[in-house]
């Protein structure tokens, strides 16, 4: 389930890059993609222990 | 050609060169990360000796070693690489349209790869001495993800410095070599003076190198909290970092 959730999570943040870089935005581009790069590696971190927690207690 | 298309030829290319003229070529990327690895194993580990405190294991130091060395030479072989590469490639900056920081990218990639092949042999060696595997190793392409984008925020700060003044490439090779011996990656945390663990967590590759030996060594969670902290001021770096080049892309063009 843990490794679901990050492949999940990955893919999430794959497909809105992807999205985004196909949209344009200008100038602006990479400094959103620095902004959506720190929330997903945040929540890569964030989530992780609470996740594992949650997968060790169940039977 | 594509933007991607052209890291990618870049990155192939920057092996090629690597081993050009060798009977063996590309060979030469397997054998190395073998034989480094064989190194810290078995000299490190058998012949001298070494010992972590606490853990029997003949091969525990060895393992230590490699968690920190491997991470470690990406790390600096990006950092260092990517603060000359604007004036190694001035004459395909000058011939094609080429955004900066893609340069930057297939320096990383091609260090990616090296520490890939290095981690797959230490997986494969980890299997064959029954190591144990933790849940906590998922974590590692994000922690190795983690640090090539802080060495990318600090080598393209460099790089772009570096155009207009030679001798930061001088000074951050002079840094690197302090900065590798102030993080506990051939030596433990434990015999340093309490002044200086004290000050550790603020080093950006301590944050990153325990918790690859916390995964590997110890078997227990890295400081998640370090990792969030060390996240938002590597996106703060990288922001700067690019912020500055777009500042200054005029002028380094012109003094290519």
């Amino acid at each position: 389930m843990l490794l679901a959730a990050l492949l999940a999570w990955t893919l999430l943040f794959a497909a809105v890059v992807a999205l985004f870089m196909k949209r344009g935005y200008g100038r602006m581009r990479v400094y959103w993609l620095i902004f959506f790069n720190a929330v997903f590696l945040c929540g890569v971190f964030w989530f992780f222990p609470l996740l594992k927690g949650f997968h060790q207690i169940q039977p | 050609m594509s933007r991607a298309s052209l890291i990618w030829e870049l990155t192939k290319r920057d092996f090629s060169e690597k081993f050009a003229g060798s009977v063996l070529g590309f060979v030469w990327s397997l054998i190395l990360p073998i034989v480094n690895l064989v190194i810290y194993m078995l000299i490190f580990g058998k012949i001298m000796g070494g010992r972590l405190p606490g853990k029997s294991d003949i091969y525990a130091y060895g393992v230590y070693v490699t968690v920190g060395l491997v991470p470690w030479m990406a790390f600096v072989g990006s950092i260092s690489r990517a603060s000359n590469i604007f004036l190694e490639k001035r004459n395909l900056i000058s011939k094609v349209s080429i955004p900066l920081p893609s340069l930057l990218v297939y320096v990383n990639l091609a260090e990616a790869i090296t520490f890939m092949i290095s981690m797959g042999f230490f997986f494969i060696f980890l299997f064959f001495t029954h190591h144990k595997f933790d849940m906590n190793m998922l974590l590692v392409p994000f922690l190795f993800y983690l640090q090539q984008l802080f060495a990318f925020g600090f080598g393209l700060l460099a790089a772009t410095l570096t155009v207009f003044l030679r001798d930061i490439k001088e000074v951050i090779t002079l840094t690197l070599q302090f900065w590798f011996w102030f993080t506990p990656i051939v030596y433990v945390r434990d015999i340093l003076p309490d002044a200086v663990k004290s000050i550790l967590p603020y080093n950006p590759a301590y944050v990153i190198i325990e918790s690859y030996q916390r995964i590997f060594v110890f078997g227990t969670d890295p400081n998640y909290q370090a990792l969030i902290v060390m996240t938002l001021c590597t996106h703060l770096l990288l922001f700067f970092s690019y912020w500055t080049l777009r500042a200054l892309e005029k002028d380094v063009r012109d003094f290519l």
